[in-house]
């Protein structure tokens, strides 16, 4: 079992002693393009510290995806939906995942274009489980909606995929078998949330 | 005559599932605490209907240990599952919910998943 996404120390505790293989997820906010001295400084001291590193990226500029595809950096690059545009930019410039496509959006922010699309570019979506937790029953009745609709489009254009608990403090982590439960709630079948966890990670970490 | 009605023939029972569950929590949950929140998070997640044909019900609960069992319909385990995984709070202090394991008898849900927990 592999948890891709977890934004906090003490979460990433608690997360290695239930998953196999955690990584540590650096959220950065642009706007603008980052000093990258500094920035890869940072990653080489996370990488020290965490066996995995991961940067999430959340942007409102499509170009920002490109150029820190294009910089190498020795890390995992996701991608944080919820913009039309930003969710496109990120499926075209291959990066590892786009971590929930839906977020804040009132329409599920995928179509059967971007779907293909994550499929033939090898591009994960991610579905995470802690906004679910923040929200009021309204916001997550539809937050499900929306995350059992792109886990039809993903079903059908047979997109990599992954579950995630995207904590960001030691109270969102949840355990393999409650994702996996969240993965059935949303559709799947017990074997696909299984591979949710552990096949598709897996190819992700290997690239 | 009895004032029950009559044990029914084991075809027509409920089929049910036991689950073991452990609370990761700031501090230590009363068994009473993790009750009304089962029942709060049930009726939240799946609804009235939902609860009615999931028949959660609260078993026993070990403070010392914060693991508990309970039961529910066996065609449910999973929605039951995901309504443990929505508990964020309980009275007003942070909580994790991890469900150990389910079984179809209590005898053996304590053999494979609460016997380090302390559990007979």
């Amino acid at each position: 079992m592999i948890e891709l996404d977890v934004r906090n120390d003490e979460a990433y505790a608690l997360a290695e002693q239930w998953y196999d293989e955690v990584v540590f997820t650096k959220v950065i906010s642009l706007e603008k393009s980052p000093d990258y001295a500094a920035l890869n400084e940072e990653l080489s001291e996370l990488r020290a510290k965490y066996k995995h590193v991961a940067l999430l990226l959340i942007t409102k500029k499509p170009s920002l995806i490109r150029e820190l595809k294009n910089r190498k950096l020795r890390a995992l690059l996701y991608v944080q939906g919820g913009n039309l545009k930003i969710n496109r930019a990120a499926l075209e410039a291959k990066v590892d995942a786009l971590i929930s496509p839906e977020l804040g959006r009132r329409d599920s922010g995928m179509d059967h274009i971007l779907a293909r699309m994550a499929a033939r570019n090898d591009v994960a979506i991610g579905f995470s489980f802690s906004p679910l937790l923040r929200a009021n029953p309204y916001e997550r009745a539809n937050m499900l909606r929306l995350m059992m609709r792109n886990w039809r489009l993903i079903e059908k254009y047979r997109a990599p995929r992954f579950l995630t608990s995207s904590a960001e403090s030691i109270w969102e982590v949840r355990a393999p078998r409650d994702l996996m439960s969240f993965g059935i709630a949303l559709g799947m079948e017990i074997p696909q949330a299984k591979a949710s966890l552990t096949f598709f990670p897996q190819k992700i970490l290997k690239k | 005559m009895s004032a029950r009605p009559k044990t029914l023939p084991p075809t027509l029972r409920d089929k049910r599932r036991y689950i073991a569950f452990q609370v990761v929590g700031e501090r230590k949950f009363t068994s009473r605490e993790i009750k009304n929140a089962l029942w709060e998070t049930s009726l939240r997640v799946l609804g009235e209907l939902g609860t009615a044909e999931a028949k959660p019900w609260f078993i026993k609960f070990d403070e010392k240990s914060q693991t508990g069992i309970l039961r529910c319909d066996r065609r449910y385990v999973e929605r039951v599952r995901f309504a443990l995984a929505l508990i964020s709070r309980i009275n007003d202090s942070h909580a994790v919910v991890k469900t150990l394991g389910v079984s179809g008898t209590i005898k053996r849900l304590k053999m494979k998943f609460l016997k380090e927990f302390g559990w007979k």
